[in-house]
């Protein structure tokens, strides 16, 4: 495959060039997939968010100004994209549930940090993908977005108490899967 | 710091991953694309085509109004065909040559189109093309085929049938606007008077044409009355004698006698419309009074003369309540002294009227 230098991917496709718009769809192509897998249900909806998400990459690169890199504007499309999806109504009426305790921090957390090591990534996007849809997103938008909970909460119009307890019910969550997994390969 | 660490190792973990790419996917982008550039085309055509519409329409009417001189023949031609003709009258070709026309030219019978028609055949024969009785046209090449203009000849005939190309104009004749009629409109009017030896009823009729759009005049002719009377200073043999209670004549040494002082109106004016309903009027008025001469009154203490001929000017306005009718007020002001030095009464008074268009 040719390399393309970043100016002339994009002014092919602000010509509508479709060998300048297949070669950043397939560059970009593991790193947007990922990203959507964390957000989606499974990899059929990932897939489509990506697509989704490379479409408005597409329809609105003419609005890229130069401004901060390329790469993080179409991130920042592409975790919108997923966001929006999630935003269905089923969504909105979950994170409008107010949970005010925080969960105290099981001890032992180091352990299940040297476990993720030895997790192969696609294990981990399964447990990932396992998680309640707004506990995954919180969890996703602070651990892998850089959001404050401040953020988080007027992204998805909830308390930032709410947000503290989405994150820690996603390292909860995680933490008991990886549990499980490991005995279950020691058993084996 | 140990739940951070979690954090970035899930994440380190993840951009492990690796997706193999799938061509399948691209294909199923394209078509997403496609669809979404067409949707964008669609909705910008969506939103520029009311513009580029209303343009068009705007652009069709400007040329429409400002030919409006010439169209209205052609289209006051085809609408009154259309209403005596519902079903156009077939057309008859015969060869028979005309003596008047040369040769290779068409005679087409017409007797309402005011400017030679401007259609004819290719094969430069002479032939007249007739309004029918009854048969179906013979050669219909007449209709699709042109001829020089100047090969062209309008016959006189009674029986008129449009030419195609009257009836396929790009423009419909009901749209045409109908030229305005200047109707002359005839109202009963009535109203109350108060003022200077005036205060009473006014009966009466109004004329009122249009000059032109906000323009008009009006002409009025009313019956004023006084309902109060008005001491007559002797001398005045030909009013009859009154007794009227509380009336000044005791506070002087004369003896009055008292007598209403009635006028016929004649008030033409020229008026203007301000708004859609209002308009504002001006003229004169001139007044009759209801006797045979002059009338020698006492006003304010002051032996003054009621002219038999009482000069005026008259403003008003009126406001158009509907179609029919129109609330107005007016106000008269008496100027018989306004050439001569007579002791002449001027009598000033408001009126509020009523009209009532009877036709």
């Amino acid at each position: 495959m040719a390399e393309y230098a970043e100016q002339e991917i994009i002014e092919g496709c602000l010509k509508k060039d479709r060998i300048y718009e297949e070669y950043l769809y397939k560059r970009y192509y593991g790193m947007f997939l990922t990203i959507c897998m964390r957000y989606a249900k499974d990899v059929q909806n990932a897939k489509q968010l990506l697509n989704d998400g490379f479409v408005r990459i597409f329809m609105s690169i003419s609005k890229f100004r130069g401004e901060g890199s390329f790469e993080g504007w179409m991130r920042k499309i592409m975790v919108n994209t997923c966001l929006e999806y999630l935003k269905s109504s089923e969504f909105k009426k979950a994170a409008q549930t107010i949970h005010k305790e925080v969960m105290e921090e099981k001890d032992g957390l180091v352990a299940y940090n040297d476990a993720v090591s030895n997790i192969d990534a696609n294990e981990l996007i399964a447990m990932l993908q396992s998680l309640p849809t707004v506990t995954r997103t919180v969890f996703n938008l602070f651990a892998f977005e850089g959001y404050t909970h401040n953020e988080i909460a007027a992204l998805l119009k909830m308390s930032t108490g709410t947000s503290h307890w989405h994150v820690h019910h996603a390292r909860s969550i995680l933490q008991q899967l990886i549990m499980k997994r490991n005995e279950w390969y020691e058993r084996k | 710091m140990s739940a951070n660490e979690f954090d970035r190792r899930v994440a380190e973990k993840l951009n492990e991953a690796v997706f193999t790419y799938d061509p399948g996917d691209w294909e199923y982008l394209t078509a997403q694309l496609d669809a979404a550039r067409r949707k964008k085309r669609a909705i910008l055509f969506a939103y520029t085509l009311p513009g580029v519409a209303a343009s068009v329409a705007i652009l069709i009417l400007c040329t429409l109004f400002f030919s409006k001189k010439e169209v209205p023949v052609i289209a006051q031609h085809t609408a009154n065909k259309k209403t005596t003709s519902p079903t156009p009258a077939p057309i008859s070709l015969s060869d028979t040559t005309n003596d008047h026309t040369s040769p290779n030219a068409t005679v087409v019978t017409h007797n309402s189109l005011p400017t030679p028609v401007l259609f004819a055949n290719t094969k430069h024969k002479t032939k007249t093309i007739v309004a029918n009785d009854g048969h179906t046209p013979t050669d219909t090449t007449v209709y699709n085929s042109a001829v020089p203009a100047e090969n062209v000849v309008v016959k006189d005939r009674k029986e008129v049938v449009l030419p195609p190309i009257c009836t396929g104009l790009p423009w419909k004749p009901e749209l045409m606007p109908e030229p305005e009629k200047k109707k002359i409109h005839i109202n009963v009017a009535g109203g109350i008077n108060y003022g200077t030896l005036n205060t009473g009823y006014a009966l009466g009729a109004t004329v009122d044409r249009k000059l032109g759009k906000k323009l008009g005049i009006e002409v009025t002719v009313a019956y004023i009355n006084n309902s109060s009377t008005t001491a007559m200073a002797p001398g005045n043999n030909s009013t009859p004698p009154y007794n009227m209670a509380g009336h000044p004549q005791n506070s002087t040494n004369v003896s009055y006698t008292t007598s209403p002082l009635n006028y016929l109106q004649f008030a033409p004016v020229a008026g203007y419309d301000i708004f859609k309903k209002v308009t504002v009027a001006a003229g004169a008025d001139v007044q009759r009074l209801l006797q045979e001469n002059d009338a020698t009154i006492v006003y304010k203490d002051k032996t003054v003369i009621a002219p038999t001929l009482d000069m005026g000017v008259l403003l008003k306005t009126d406001y158009a309540v509907n179609n029919r009718l129109k609330g107005g007020v007016s106000y008269r002001i008496g100027a018989n002294n306004l050439f001569t030095s007579s002791n002449y009464i001027n009598r000033s008074y408001m009126q509020v009227q009523l009209k009532y268009r009877l036709h």
